[in-house]
């Protein structure tokens, strides 16, 4: 068992940067320098670059932000932080120091429970701790271009964007929590309109500190993805054991260690780190923050928390975790169904197989069709009247789909009703038991393939199952398969 | 002689700018005859940013670096009609008090005889600038190219040719046996109001940049209040002290310049805002509600130091006798203790911000690249080796260790604690309030309008002394650095060849103006 806590950045994706006027790119950085067609260095003011005589101004959306997520974390919101230099040299950091929140951030002591009944794969409830939340800004990013070239490229869009860090306690203790946490936080900050949260372009940005008992803490930087994290956590947690069994010297000191893809390696330790001289700034004013604002935010600004959104879903609508998920992930499906869920209050059979028609054969048939979900896609009375047509015996459920494929293909149809449409297509089922054609079809398909007639009644009976597809193919879904199924089964007699 | 060869003649003597700007053929804008500073000139420190030079800070660092923007103050001149002749030497960064460790050599005192070249010809450098203006109407160069180019806007300045020696070292060999130093950081600034080349000029006072220069030349100089001038474009040197501030021989055309420059700015976010600055109105209407009576004045008895020369000693009562027979001042013996501890407070502060404020010159985005450089590592460390002087160096040295963890404690947290204490006890003297204090906070109704102290505690030294000892040169500052702890308004005035300093509360400027025009009448 391993202990883990994250320090995760979150780039807020405020409309100017943290201390300067600067808009932030909406363009993904990439990772070449070219002089001529790129966009490096087009997002940057006199502040980015520290020229000399310039000062920050802070933009005060930040400080929104950063109060939505404190919020959402259970913090306390500090009423009083300020800012503070840390001072290192490095060719990304103009000022020669980054402006951070060391002595007194803006938010402390959160905390965030995940819970099993909507992390099916954790063990039990989560509680993760916050420790604190501090406002900072970002640095350039350095660009090399190979080991060959002596050159390397500083592009300063990134420059004074606004970050948020956050600093868990070591209260992860598997995998899945870890994965757990990082998908949760992740949409918290989507939902909470405050960052993209992507980790692949680095919007976030996520260090592990991970050790097992007897083993100092290691520090774990440059990860790009989920599964890096979790990799890498793998890897560590197995090293550090490896270690402690062969009974090989212990670093003693707060190691840091890199990724890359197969295995941890080492960076530096904290011997060699360099002392950043912390101070607090001296032309930024002390950040008061009123309980008015924190009042003002909590009430306009903040959306429903993901634990309770689910809960809503899982009760209300009496889902399962994953239905309740599929929905919360996709605010315009959610919609969908809760209106269709509304118009089709006068039948209560169809209301439950609702979440069925939506989650699997809608979004089936969209990926088949290669479409995205959107309020267009179909319209609601046609979707109901479907999925009725369907649990009143009218056509059959693969019929059903069919039908669905062609609506989403086809809107002009979706004009019509479905059952007429049903009826052109000739597909409204017919009989409700096998009459004179039925039982001749039913014949020839049994004389047809009488080497599976044999196999079902020695070894496979499962195989009863390709004649009555052949069957309903012949019948073009007329008669409900359960009757045709009865039949041959009466027919071969088991 | 034209105005500009008389002024390329004078700065030969006295090494005033690190550049002097050709006259603009601009024709002057018809209103601009309303302006209150129509057809004024003025010199400013090579510390503020300027479209039409370069910003030096007198450093190799800056040598050639040209800002892309104007500091508010130079936007506020120039909108006010005033015309800027050239940038004026200052120490290195700001860091000094004689103007003698600056990479273009000293400059001289106005007040001491030079009669020879110290050097013989000027550069004359050209370069454009496309200028955009920007949605408040100020501009800015979006390209920056050297010589003349179409449809940019031409800059053009001269810079003096000067002698070095194998280290980079000015050599100046003619400089008079009885000169001595200017005073500074700003004085460049100070020489050239001294010689009257400008009706005003400006510098910035971190400790008492400008009073010092301006005592040790006869002329006003006054610091205002920390945050009532903006700073945007002022490179910084120690930004919780830095304060701009003007110099002239005429007291009312430095409240003129003051009126000026006394504006809230978004872009400094320690400049006074807008509801403070209506606050502190009231405070104008109560100076002249003062003139009359008779104005408080205190006399710390902290501020009889040592090293305080008899000469001075026996001025300063003197002064105080004159204004008291002429029934302008009563005197009141005051203690601010912590004076006594400003000294190294104010240093420990002073390279702590220092030192972090001077680790964005790396070299790398702008400013001296060293060219003969092959190692592994960034060339940080050898840009900032070569293009920084040594007290520039020694200053980042004590800050560095000051803001060190084993230093943070012990020395920056017990200077800031200092600092506090002064503050508080200057608000228990004063009778106005100190206009960022909260209201509730009791006033003392007895308490002293002004204070009148020394600005030196003795002549300035002869400028071939050298440099001496580093820790002497720094106990020159030790009269003016309790007002920059504090950000209080001060003017430096001069009399009998001493200069004096006249402090108000913080925010009370035009108290200390009002009072100022007052004695200038007297003596």
């Amino acid at each position: 068992m391993f202990k883990v806590g994250l320090e995760i950045h979150t780039q807020l994706h405020t409309s100017k940067k943290l201390f300067s006027k600067s808009s932030i790119p909406s363009f993904i950085s990439n990772n070449t320098f070219d002089d001529n067609t790129s966009n490096n260095n087009k997002n940057v003011s006199f502040q980015d670059l520290a020229l000399p005589g310039t000062q920050p101004i802070l933009t005060p959306n930040s400080l929104n932000y950063a109060i939505k997520l404190a919020l959402s974390l259970n913090c306390k919101i500090n009423k009083f932080s300020n800012f503070d230099r840390k001072h290192y040299f490095y060719g990304d950091q103009p000022l020669g120091y980054q402006i951070t929140q060391h002595y007194n951030p803006i938010a402390s002591n959160g905390q965030i429970k995940l819970f099993k009944r909507h992390n099916p794969k954790l063990s039990k409830d989560l509680l993760i701790n916050i420790i604190q939340l501090q406002l900072e800004q970002d640095t350039g990013r350095s660009i090399y271009h190979s080991i060959n070239s002596s050159n390397s490229f500083i592009d300063f869009n990134r420059s004074n964007i606004s970050l948020i860090e956050m600093v868990t306690e070591p209260n992860f203790t598997n995998i899945e929590e870890i994965r757990s946490f990082l998908q949760y936080y992740i949409k918290l900050i989507q939902n909470l309109n405050i960052s993209s949260g992507d980790l692949e372009n680095g919007s976030i940005r996520v260090d592990v500190n991970i050790n097992i008992p007897n083993h100092p803490r290691v520090e774990i930087k440059n990860l790009p993805t989920i599964s890096s994290i979790l990799n890498a956590c793998k890897y560590e947690s197995n090293r550090q054991y490896n270690i402690l069994k062969e009974g090989l010297p212990i670093d003693n000191s707060i190691q840091t260690r890199g990724w890359d893809g197969k295995k941890t390696f080492h960076l530096r330790n904290k011997e060699s780190n360099v002392d950043y001289r912390y101070v607090p700034d001296m032309e930024l004013p002390i950040l008061k923050i009123s309980s008015d604002l924190i009042n003002k935010i909590e009430k306009f600004e903040m959306p429903i928390s993901t634990a309770d959104k689910l809960d809503y879903l899982m009760n209300n609508y009496n889902l399962n975790i994953k239905d309740a998920r599929i929905l919360f992930n996709n605010d315009k499906l959610l919609n969908f169904y809760e209106i269709c869920y509304k118009n089709s209050n006068d039948d209560p059979k169809s209301q439950k197989k609702l979440i069925n028609w939506i989650n699997h054969e809608l979004l089936g048939s969209l990926t088949k069709s290669e479409l995205e979900f959107n309020e267009n896609i179909i319209n609601v009375e046609s979707f109901i009247e479907l999925i009725k047509l369907v649990n009143n015996n009218k056509i059959t459920n693969q019929n059903g789909k069919l039908l669905l494929l062609h609506l989403i293909n086809n809107k002009d149809d979706q004009l019509k009703s479905i059952e007429s449409l049903a009826i052109e297509f000739d597909m409204i089922i017919t009989s409700q038991s096998i009459d004179n054609s039925t039982s001749i079809i039913i014949d020839n398909i049994l004389n047809k393939y009488n080497d599976i007639v044999i196999e079902i009644k020695s070894t496979k009976p499962n195989k009863i199952n390709y004649l009555l597809g052949q069957c309903m193919k012949e019948l073009r879904g007329k008669v409900q398969p359960n009757i045709i199924m009865n039949e041959l089964k009466k027919r071969l007699d088991i | 002689m034209s105005k500009l060869a008389h002024i390329k003649a004078v700065n030969k003597k006295y090494n005033i700018f690190t550049s002097i700007r050709a006259p603009s053929k601009t024709p002057v804008d018809e209103f601009a005859s309303f302006s209150p500073l129509f057809n004024t000139t003025y010199a400013i420190k090579d510390n503020f940013t300027t479209r039409n030079e370069p910003t030096t800070c007198s450093s190799l660092m800056l040598s050639n670096y040209k800002s892309p923007f104007d500091s508010t103050v130079v936007t506020l001149l120039n909108q006010s009609g005033s015309q800027c002749i050239g940038k004026t030497n200052m120490d290195e960064f700001g860091m000094g008090n004689s103007t003698t460790s600056s990479y273009f050599g000293p400059t001289l005192n106005s007040l001491y005889p030079q009669t020879e070249s110290l050097f013989i010809d000027y550069e004359e450098v050209i370069f454009s600038t496309k200028d955009i203006g920007d949605e408040n109407g100020e501009f800015i160069s979006s390209d920056i190219v050297e010589g003349i180019k179409e449809g940019y806007t031409v800059n053009k300045y001269y810079v003096p040719k000067l002698n070095r020696d194998e280290k980079g070292k000015v050599i100046f060999n003619n400089i008079d046996s009885r000169q001595r130093i200017t005073g500074g950081s700003s004085g460049g600034s100070a020489t050239a109001v001294g010689l009257d080349l400008v009706d005003f000029a400006i510098g910035s006072d971190t400790g008492g940049s400008v009073r010092l220069p301006a005592c040790y030349n006869n002329i006003y100089g006054f610091k205002p209040t920390y945050g009532r001038i903006s700073r945007w474009g002022l490179v910084a040197y120690a930004q919780s002290l830095d304060t701009v501030g003007i110099m002239s021989k005429e007291v009312d055309t430095i409240w003129k310049v003051f009126s000026t420059l006394d504006l809230a700015d978004s872009k400094d976010p320690t400049s006074l805002s807008d509801s403070c600055r209506e606050e502190i109105a009231i405070e104008r209407i109560n100076s002249k509600k003062n003139v009359g009576k008779k104005f408080k004045i205190g006399i710390p008895i902290e501020y009889k130091f040592n090293e305080l020369s008899e000469d001075i000693k026996q001025s300063w009562e003197k002064l105080l006798n004159k204004l008291k027979e002429n029934k302008l001042i009563e005197i009141i013996s005051i203690s601010i203790p912590s004076v006594k501890y400003s000294l190294p407070a104010y240093y420990t502060l002073v390279t702590s911000e220092a030192s972090s404020n001077l680790s964005r010159y790396d070299g790398n985005r702008y400013g001296f690249r060293t060219e003969d450089y092959e190692g592994e590592e960034p060339e940080f460390r050898f840009n900032r080796d070569k293009a920084f002087g040594e007290e520039v160096k020694r200053r980042i040295l004590l800050g560095n260790y000051s803001l060190s963890s084993y230093g943070y404690d012990n020395n920056y947290k017990k200077a800031s604690n200092v600092r506090r204490l002064l503050i508080e006890e200057f608000n228990k003297v004063f009778r106005d309030k100190h206009c960022l204090m909260e209201k509730k906070q009791l006033t003392n109704a007895n308490g002293i309008d002004l204070m009148i102290v020394p600005t030196s505690v003795n002549l300035p030294k002869l400028i071939n002394e050298g440099n001496g000892d580093i820790v002497e040169g720094y106990m020159n500052d030790v009269c003016t650095i309790p007002m920059s702890l504090a950000g209080l308004p001060t003017m430096n005035i001069s009399f009998e060849n001493f200069g004096f300093q006249i402090v108000g509360q913080h925010g009370q400027d035009y108290k200390v103006l009002e009072f100022t025009r007052l004695v200038n009448n007297i003596l």
